[in-house]
Order: structure tokens, then C-alpha cells, then sequence
């Protein structure tokens, strides 16, 4: 566990591959001052993720983002079947 | 032009001058107007006045209301709009640089609800940036500058509908149209000492509003008692098929009135406990007060805790996720180095490294964690806490860095925010630095009307609501 960041030297590796992924496709437009800012910035979402990844769940649990079934306006569920 | 203190009447008092023809409504759009022009500019609060639309739209419910055609409590009420939703040949700039110039060809839907009802635009109220959609640190993230508090020009409005905050507290509008993903509403209410509310998620259209979490950004009204929020809310909220997650028809409709709002039994509070990590000095006895004053008139209060578990984890990267895919444009082409906060210009390249399979893990927990906080409400109408853990804070304090700290996983507004709930902020006190306190309530989704009965039955025995700022130190 890292002493600062509280953070596994797993989850601090996927930071370091993270950021080097953002440097090789947006490194033209960052001074080394914001690469340094977007790591910290990594280090804190991961932080985030890792609470929830460590939310157990199951198979079944559905996500809070689900397609709604659209019908005619002006018409119910009922009346379109 | 009409007197001060006819400008800080309630969208309720206004409206029955106006029914009974004892007010003009164009008399009374001239003098927001006119008060608009001269405070407006010292505090940062409006991005664009409109005068001509309003006086169009003031003339046309004159005409309307001397032919017989009242249309209802907001006809012939002049009111602000936040600057992210579109206003037909107007610019919407998001409050952000890169889109400076930005005008829409067509009006919001909540736009078109209020045109229909009679209402009068004055202006579109600054904002922060994106909406603090790609992150801010501090209150000059905005295109038009930092928005200042009319309780003290020293201290900030809090974000990011911070120019209708600053409007309806100094009296420039009776009431301005918010915009909340997580606490852009209830935060700005809290610091300016006005009314705010959060409606339930998906009762009022987001058509032609700007965009940052599609699963958590809201409408909502901003005024100066809970009952305006009420008024305001039944003209603005029903089914829209341009929304997608808008309620359906019969649900998203929210008719209002005091009488229909007061529960048939004693309210049953529920006082938040362990949401704040720390409340400054004097806030904490300023909600007992108010909770006492409810629990004299017949609301039962009891404490209540959040169980522990990641509501604010969950709710920041739903936001960080979505607000990545609503701006993509703006951070692929690297506009967003034009944003003014360092934090906005690159925290759009750190979000797009979250991964699909993150996206739905959070919003899986959510599911659980949307079915715990529901669960409380078998207990309670509505649950307490302050609107904000502070007063407003002074231009000088340090930026806040988003990235700082343990994460503080129970704060109200990440709880209330990811799971769609209601929550309306009202005035109780004030700071030693004579700064305005609020009081906020939360209900269980689609229970509205839970909320403004909690914050209506602490309005009608207390006045805070009528204090207004010291003004003059504004416009001497």
C-alpha cells in the first residue's frame, strides 16, 4: 500500500498506464506542470474506483442506466400491444 | 419606476397584484429591468440581458390579462434563466469561452412552458463554466468573472447557477431558473439566503438545456419562498418526448397548491446526522432551531444516519463518465484549453481513461444504493441537514482541488443528487459574518411535495426569508 496515496502498487501501476496512455494521444498539448496534475487527478479516480469495486455484487444486479421502450405518443403500452 | 420593496415581493404577492390588475406587468419588468441594468454588472450576475423580449413579453400580458386572459401564477412574472438552457435568437454560452458565441435557433422546452404561461424573460444569468461539467476550483470559472454574493461582494454565490442565486437575492428578478447535477442549486440558494429547489429527476425537460451527467442533471427553480418554488415548479414540470429520462405523462405533472402540499398527518423528519465532515461554528445550532420550530408545530423529528457506503464515489464518476461523453467534442479537439479553470481545461483527459466496465460497476452499486436511501423514507417525509456545510466562503479562501483529501462519501448532495431525489434549501440564519445559513430538505423521489411542505411550515413561522441584503454597499 502506497503511504500517501493509500493506493495497492496494482492499482498505482494501472495510474502510471493510464497517464501514459493520456501523454501518448494528448502529450502535445500538456506542460510537464499539467501531466503532473492529471496524475494526481488519476490517483484520486482511482481511489474512487476502488470503493466500488470493492462493493460486492451479483450477476443479476442491473445497472441505474437502462434502454426505455419507447411507444406513439399519445398512445399507452396497452393500447400499441 | 415601482419601490424596493415591491421588486422583493414573492412570485405569490406579484402575481395576485398582478391578477387584480393592482400591479403592471410592464410596469414591473421595467423596474427589474432597470434594477438589473444598474447591480447586475457589480455583481457579475447576468450574462445577457434581454430587455426586448421582456418588454414584448410584458406588454403581450397586459394586453392579455385586461382582455380576461390570466393565464396563472407566473403571467406577466419577470424571471432570469441560467445561461445553459436556449433561448431562441440569444446567445447560451455555457458560461464558457469556447462557446461565447453559441446561439440556438429554437427555445428550451422549459423555455416554451414558461412562454406559455405568460412568463417574462430578463435575462440569461451567469454561470460557471460547462457548469462545472469538466471540474472548476473556484468561483472565477466563468466567462463573465467571478459572480459576487449581494450579502457581501467579498464572498462568492457558490456554483454553479451562481448568477440566479445572486439575482433573486438582490432583488433583480423574483425568481431565476437553476440548473443541479450535484448541488449547483441547493448550494447557491444556501449562500445567497434564498429558495431552492431540486425537483425530482425527470420532472422537468432538459430539452435544449445544456448537457453534463445525462442521468443526474435537473432543472429548478430559484425564489424566495418554498410556495414560489411550488408555483414555479407546476408551470415547468411535465412529460417531454424530447427528454429521454423525462417522467411520463400523469407523473412528471406536478399540480400545486399550499393546501394539497400539507400532509394529512404530522411531518415525520428525519435529522441527518453523519453527513458533514465538518459544519462551521453556529450552523449546527441553526438547524436544531429550525427543526424545533417545525417540531412546535406538530412535525415529529427523530436522527437518522446514512448507512455507510459509496454515494459520493459513485455520484462523482457518473458525473466525470457522462460529462466526458457529453463534452467529447470539446476535449478531442482541445478547445477545452480555452476554459479559464486549470482543472477544466485538463480533466477531460483523465476521465476518458474510465473504462466501460467502470461505468457500469457505479451504476450497478447505484442501483443497490438508490434502494438503501429509499428505504429511510418508510421511516421519514423528509430528511434534514443544512444546505451547505458553510457560509459563503471570501474570494481570498485557497482553490478547492477536487483531487484533495479522503473522499467524503456521505456529503448530502452526492446522495441526494445520484439518486434523482427532491431537495429544497431554505434560509435559517446567519453566520457570524452576517452571512446567510440554509436548511435543506430531502424526500423520496416523486414525494416534491414533501419537501416544500417541510420548508413552507418553517416559512410561515419564521422570517428569514424577508431579510434581505444590505444592498447599498452595492449600488450606493
Amino acid at each position: 500500500m502506497h503511504p500517501v496515496t493509500g493506493l495497492s502498487a496494482a492499482q498505482l501501476a494501472d495510474v502510471e498506464a493510464k497517464l501514459a496512455n493520456v501523454v501518448r494521444k494528448y502529450g502535445a498539448r500538456l506542460t510537464e506542470s499539467e501531466r503532473q496534475h492529471i496524475r494526481k487527478i488519476l490517483v484520486y479516480n482511482e481511489t474512487m474506483l476502488a470503493s466500488i469495486r470493492s462493493f460486492r455484487l451479483k450477476n443479476g444486479d442491473s445497472p441505474a442506466s437502462v434502454l426505455k421502450v419507447s411507444f406513439a405518443e399519445g398512445t399507452t403500452p396497452k393500447e400499441k400491444s | 419606476m415601482l419601490a424596493e420593496d415591491v421588486l422583493f415581493l414573492s412570485v405569490r404577492e406579484l402575481g395576485e397584484r398582478i391578477r387584480t390588475r393592482k400591479l403592471s406587468p410592464i410596469e414591473l419588468a421595467e423596474s427589474y429591468l432597470h434594477r438589473s441594468k444598474r447591480i447586475g454588472p457589480k455583481l457579475n450576475a447576468y450574462v445577457t440581458l434581454t430587455p426586448e423580449l421582456a418588454m414584448r413579453q410584458a406588454y403581450a400580458a397586459e394586453k392579455d390579462i385586461a382582455g380576461g386572459h390570466y393565464r396563472g401564477p407566473l403571467h406577466g412574472i419577470p424571471y432570469a434563466a441560467k445561461d445553459l438552457v436556449a433561448v431562441q435568437g440569444y446567445p447560451t454560452t455555457w458560461g464558457a469561452r469556447p462557446y461565447a458565441s453559441q446561439k440556438f435557433d429554437f427555445n428550451a422546452t422549459v423555455i416554451e412552458r414558461l412562454n406559455n404561461a405568460g412568463a417574462v424573460l430578463i435575462g440569461k444569468a451567469a454561470m460557471i463554466e460547462l457548469a462545472g461539467g469538466l471540474g472548476y476550483s473556484d468561483g472565477n470559472a466563468s466567462l463573465t468573472g467571478s459572480c459576487k454574493n449581494p450579502w457581501n461582494t467579498d464572498y462568492w454565490t457558490c456554483g454553479s447557477s451562481s448568477g440566479s442565486g445572486a439575482i433573486v437575492a438582490a432583488g433583480l428578478a423574483p425568481w431565476a431558473l437553476g440548473s443541479d447535477t450535484r448541488g449547483s442549486i441547493i448550494c447557491p440558494a444556501s449562500w445567497c439566503g434564498i429558495a431552492g429547489m431540486r425537483p425530482s429527476f425527470g420532472r422537468v425537460s432538459r430539452f435544449g438545456a445544456m448537457a453534463i451527467a445525462y442521468s443526474m442533471d435537473k432543472l429548478g427553480p430559484m425564489a424566495r419562498t418554498a410556495d414560489d418554488c411550488g408555483l414555479v415548479l407546476s408551470v415547468i414540470a411535465g412529460h417531454d418526448s424530447q427528454d429521454h429520462d423525462s417522467l411520463p405523462a400523469g407523473v412528471a405533472e406536478f399540480p400545486y397548491s399550499p393546501f394539497i402540499t400539507a400532509p394529512p398527518r404530522p411531518l415525520r423528519i428525519g435529522r441527518l446526522t453523519n453527513v458533514w465532515r465538518e459544519m462551521e461554528p453556529g450552523l449546527e445550532n441553526c438547524i436544531n432551531d429550525a427543526l424545533k420550530v417545525l417540531e412546535r408545530n406538530g412535525a415529529k423529528i427523530s436522527d437518522v444516519e446514512i448507512p455507510d457506503a459509496p454515494y459520493e464515489e459513485a455520484a462523482e464518476l457518473t458525473i466525470l463518465i457522462e460529462a466526458t461523453s457529453a463534452f467529447q467534442e470539446l476535449i478531442a479537439s482541445g478547445r477545452c484549453a480555452d476554459l479559464i479553470d486549470p482543472v477544466g481545461r485538463i480533466n477531460g483527459y483523465a476521465s476518458m481513461e474510465f473504462s466501460a466496465d467502470e461505468y457500469l460497476r457505479v451504476q450497478r452499486v447505484r442501483t443497490y444504493l438508490q434502494k438503501q436511501i429509499n428505504k429511510l423514507f418508510d421511516d421519514f417525509d423528509v430528511l434534514a441537514t443544512a444546505g451547505e456545510s458553510s457560509a459563503a466562503s471570501p474570494f481570498t479562501a485557497p482553490p478547492e482541488e477536487d483531487s484533495a483529501g479522503p473522499v467524503a462519501r456521505r456529503e448530502p448532495d452526492g446522495i441526494s443528487s445520484l439518486c434523482g431525489l427532491p431537495a429544497l434549501s431554505v434560509p435559517c440564519g446567519f453566520s457570524r459574518d452576517k452571512l446567510p445559513f440554509g436548511v435543506q430538505f430531502i424526500a423520496r423521489a416523486l414525494n416534491d411535495h414533501a419537501v416544500i411542505a417541510a420548508a413552507h411550515s418553517f416559512q410561515v413561522h419564521t422570517d428569514w426569508h424577508r431579510q434581505r441584503p444590505p444592498i447599498g454597499f452595492v449600488d450606493p
